[in-house]
């Protein structure tokens, strides 16, 4: 009955749960990592992101005779999405990836984007909203 | 499916969209220590006005100013206060009445016109 219980075999079993547990140790210390790194980095982030969509809000106001700085002013919204994409999970990874894409998708204007424009702007406030309260989670857990 | 916080920051875009291009008019409301601003929309009343360090507060009030229902703080508030007060304090109108105010034209540039 415990033929198979043999040295060799145990170390076989206790190489394979080692490899188990070093990558479990190595996702969570990823996490932890990002983790900090977005306690760290949210507040300075998320502000800058207030003052681009802020920005973008009050472009609107004269669309057609500011279609270059909102342009100028989405494409600066960007890199912040971006830093904020690699700090935090895959649920808030996927609707960061979405706005990201619309901007990619309105990056030249017309006269006719106004309506685009204004949904970026939405899903910018949906972004941040978000993240507010992940930041407040993250709080939490430390 | 839009999340309840979801569907109010459409609501509050809306609000905003509206107020900039003059479709929801603002009024200050009478005197009180914080400036309070009223907007009636489709038969019910908002009230707009900030608070200290926090989001500002939206309501939708009765005829006697009594709140019925205070919004939740999400984001998009600030943005909203903005274009009110940009709404009330009438700043296109005195932007474009200083541009085309000859008077206050700076001197080189009447100069370059009198040549």
């Amino acid at each position: 009955m415990f033929e198979w219980l043999t040295l060799s075999n145990i170390g076989s079993v206790a190489s394979i749960l080692g490899i188990g547990l070093s990558l479990y140790v190595v996702y969570n210390v990823r996490e932890i990592r990002k983790s900090y790194l977005f306690t760290a980095r949210a507040p300075g982030l998320l502000k800058s992101l207030r003052t681009h969509s802020s920005n973008i809000k009050d472009m609107l106001k004269e669309f057609e005779t500011s279609i270059e700085e909102i342009e100028a002013e989405l494409a600066r919204c960007s890199p912040v999405l971006e830093s904020l994409r690699t700090k935090v999970g895959r649920q808030e990874r996927k609707s960061i990836s979405e706005v990201v894409q619309l901007i990619s998708a309105n990056k030249t204007l017309s006269a006719g984007s106004k309506d685009a424009v204004w949904d970026i702007y939405k899903e910018l406030l949906k972004v941040e909203e978000a993240m507010i309260n992940l930041h407040k989670d993250k709080q939490w857990e430390r | 499916m839009a999340t309840e916080t979801e569907k109010l920051i459409d609501a509050i875009v809306r609000l905003i969209k509206g107020t900039q291009e003059g479709k929801i008019t603002w009024c200050v409301e009478g005197p009180s220590k914080t400036v309070r601003y009223i907007a009636d929309y489709k038969g019910r009343r908002l009230r707009l006005y900030e608070i200290l360090h926090s989001y500002p507060d939206l309501e939708i009030i009765d005829d006697n100013g009594t709140t019925l229902w205070t919004f939740p703080q999400v984001s998009g508030l600030n943005d909203l206060l903005s274009s009110v007060r940009y709404q009330t304090a009438d700043v296109k109108s005195l932007l474009d009445d200083i541009i085309e105010d000859d008077e206050l034209e700076p001197e080189s540039q009447q100069m370059s016109h009198s040549r």
